[in-house]
């Protein structure tokens, strides 16, 4: 993927096709960078909600509980330092607030790095892609002036 | 000619498809590793529960440690497999591009 390719060796067709599939390259990075983003809000929402329900003054806290959609039964918090959290493939494992925090910090940092990451791709990405764009500019540029100067050099349109 | 397109296009479908698998048994290999590293930070004593169906059913540390070792034991084949397949529809690819190509010419 990362060999290099002299771009004035291309032709206008060679280079677009690479600038489209460089577009592409970028439009998965883009998708994959706000999936990230997604799932950190997540994951940054779960902290919250630890420490809302983990707070003192919410100890015992009365509660519904959905039985179904239409019906709730009133509950309260028996323990409100202890967490279900589900670490994947339909496991769950009790941890305390402390601990849960942890957990879902350290997965926020993991996927900030993995972020970081895929943004210095997608610098990396368009930059090359403006680059294309400017060399096919200036091939049209060159193009069109050499074509009209044959034309105003032998007073027709001429093949080369 | 239309023959050898038609047979192009479909062995190229099938080589997509089975990226898009290997794709997806990569997804469950990572989740699959994250669930392990978490079962070794576990102390003894802490509760794991498993969700079956809608209920979260109270499972031993081994039996959870085991089952999902297993699973990676499976997906780890599972690539393997895929990836074989994946290389021969390429070379099946190749074979066809350069069939192709000569009766262009």
């Amino acid at each position: 993927m990362s060999q290099k390719i002299d771009l004035t060796q291309l032709n206008p067709e060679q280079l677009t096709a690479v600038k489209q599939q460089l577009d592409q390259e970028l439009n998965h990075f883009t998708q994959s960078l706000q999936a990230l983003i997604v799932a950190k809000n997540k994951f940054a929402e779960c902290v919250t909600d630890i420490k809302t329900v983990s707070d003192e003054s919410n100890k015992s806290q009365k509660l519904l509980i959905p039985a179904s959609a239409s019906l709730y039964l009133a509950g309260r918090v028996k323990d409100n330092q202890k967490f279900m959290v589900d670490i994947g493939t339909g496991y769950y494992v009790e941890k305390n607030a402390k601990d849960a925090i942890t957990f879902y910090e350290k997965k926020i940092e993991k996927l900030n790095s993995e972020s970081t990451q895929i943004q210095n791709i997608i610098k990396d990405k368009s930059q090359s892609s403006l680059a294309i764009e400017s060399q096919i500019r200036q091939l049209a540029v060159k193009q069109h002036e050499a074509s009209k100067k044959e034309a105003a050099a032998s007073g027709a349109p001429a093949t080369k | 000619m239309s023959d050898l397109g038609a047979q192009y296009q479909k062995v190229q479908g099938e080589l997509e498809d089975l990226i898009m698998n290997r794709q997806k048994l990569e997804t469950q290999l990572q989740e699959n590793k994250i669930v392990t590293e978490e079962f070794d930070t576990l102390k003894d004593e802490t509760p794991v529960y498993k969700l079956t169906g809608n209920v979260l059913l109270p499972v031993e540390h081994d039996e959870a440690r085991n089952n999902v070792e297993k699973r990676l034991e499976f997906i780890n084949a599972e690539i393997s497999r895929c990836e074989k397949n994946i290389k021969e529809r390429q070379t099946d690819l190749d074979k066809l591009r350069s069939e192709l190509m000569k009766q262009t010419k």
